[in-house]
This record gives structure tokens, sequence and C-alpha cells, in this order.
């Protein structure tokens, strides 16, 4: 059950990180400004969620991962917390671009053109406002649907 | 007998320690006023942390330049909601300068760069010393 928006590979993506290598973060005469992977991964996951539609973030995989990790609050976060704001977030960052790929679980009914266009333009305004790096581009995975009740818990099949 | 109490929550006055640390923790404690920083980060193996007094600041690192001045590194987390991080670390700088001038640290103040280590929401868990 996946529909993928996804046109450009991640060799596309390590380009805009690659054109701006050999430039030092923006410096102003009284001092330098940098900001991590991480702030721009959180602030594209916080920027995607805030899209009405989107269910959650991340694979299966990384969701699955992110809850037991949170359950035991491993340390799996940039800050050393578990956070599940930046799962099935991945980024490429220069020092004046960035390109973002996303994996997300959207719910069912929404027209997924409509809500990856809507979570595209909100990342790219959001990352670009707060960060001031220009997003060449925003790649969007739809790997799952969200049914109301899905989050109820599976019985089990062996007693 | 002594009234001191152990509280490293409370915020204290810049005192005691050499000016390197006087001035690291003048400019963490201007840094963490704004309502969009945080808190500092200290980074896995507390790198990004300088003593002073006895207490560990994390997120700040004063390095001496041959000059005498000391340049600073900020390593903070920005609070969301955020606006533009370029200007908030304009700001910083800016409130680092006006806090070192008063009091009397202007003159050890070399260059100030800032770092967002990363975002957090509030209510979100997760400390900031890294």
């Amino acid at each position: 059950m996946a529909s993928e928006t996804k046109q450009t590979t991640q060799q596309k993506a390590g380009e805009a990180a690659r054109r701006a290598e050999g430039e030092g973060p923006p410096q102003t005469e009284r001092g330098a400004t940098r900001i991590a992977d991480a702030v721009v991964a959180k602030v594209a996951g916080i920027a995607a969620r805030e899209v009405a539609g989107v269910h959650e973030l991340g694979g299966g995989v990384a969701r699955a991962l992110g809850g037991v990790a949170e359950r035991v609050g491993a340390a799996v976060g940039a800050a050393g917390v578990a956070d599940q704001r930046s799962q099935g977030v991945a980024v490429e960052v220069g020092q004046r671009e960035a390109a973002v790929d996303l994996t997300m679980v959207i719910e069912y009914g929404e027209s997924i053109p409509e809500v990856s266009e809507a979570v595209r333009n909100n990342v790219i305004k959001r990352v670009e406002g707060i960060t001031g790096l220009a997003v060449t581009e925003v790649n969007v995975s739809v790997n799952d649907l969200y049914f109301p009740g899905d989050e109820q818990p599976e019985e089990q099949r062996v007693e | 007998m002594s009234s001191q109490t152990e509280d490293s929550a409370a915020p204290r006055p810049a005192r005691a320690g050499s000016p390197r640390s006087r001035l690291a923790r003048v400019a963490l404690q201007a840094a963490l006023r704004l309502d969009e920083v945080g808190c500092g980060l200290a980074g896995r193996g507390r790198v990004w942390a300088t003593v002073d007094a006895g207490e560990l600041l994390p997120g700040v690192v004063a390095a001496a330049r041959p000059d005498g001045r000391f340049d600073l590194e900020l390593h903070l987390v920005a609070q969301w909601p955020v606006g533009s991080l370029d200007e908030l670390a304009d700001r910083a700088r800016v409130d680092v300068q006006r806090e070192a001038r008063r009091t009397g640290l202007e003159d050890v103040l070399g260059a100030v760069a800032i770092a967002f280590e990363d975002v957090r929401e509030l209510g979100a868990s997760g400390e900031g010393t890294g």
C-alpha cells in the first residue's frame, strides 16, 4: 500500500549539499551561525505534522523502533532523548540549501496528491523561514494509510 | 554553620571564577533569557561546556585568543515555535554583548559563534545537558 511521489534519487539530494561544499557557515563580523542537520530534520518533521491529513511520520520499521525507544527512554535524538519529531525524515543539508525526504502515513479518505503538496509547501515555508536554507526538493513517500481504530492492539493469535 | 545550599537549578550571579568562565556564564545566561532558546546543549562527552565557580555550564565554550580575548561558542536548543534562527542568533549576540558590557567583560569578549543543535517543543521530554 505504497504511493510514492518521489521522483528523484538520494543522489540528487546530495548534489544540493555538495554544491555548497567548501563554504563555511554564515559568518558575520561578530561570529558564525551554524544550524545542525537535526534541527532541519526536526523543523521539517514538525512542519509535515502540521498538515491536516498526515497521521504520522515514518515507515513501519521506524515507527516500531520509535515506539520501543520511546517506551524504554532510549537515546535516539540529537539531544539524547527519544524523539518522534524527526522520525521518517531524512535531510541532506549544505551551507545554503537543503533537500528533504519524508515518509508518512496519511489518513484514509484524504487526497494523497493534495496532502503531499500541502506538506511540501509547508515544509519549504518552515525550513526556509526558520533556517534560511533554500529547500531544493521535498520528496514525499506515503507508505501506509491510517484507518480509525488502527491504534487498537491486535488480538493475540496464539495463547 | 553555613546556610549555603546546593541548588544547581537556581541562577547564580556572575562571580568568582576566571574572566573566561565568567564570560561564559554571562553569555549563556544572556542567550537563555530569549524565549526562543530552550537550553544549552553540552553534547556527547560534555565537550560543549564550561565550569565556572564549580558549576557546569552546558552549551558554552570559551576559548582564548592571542589578543587576550575569548571567543565564545554557544550550542543551543531552540524552543518551538521559533522564527528565523539567523535572526535569533543575531539577537543572542547583541544580548551577549550587552551583558558583557554591563558586567565589565566587554574587553575580553571575542567573536560569538552560535550553533543550533536541536529544536524542542513545549512539553517535550529531554534535558539540555546532552
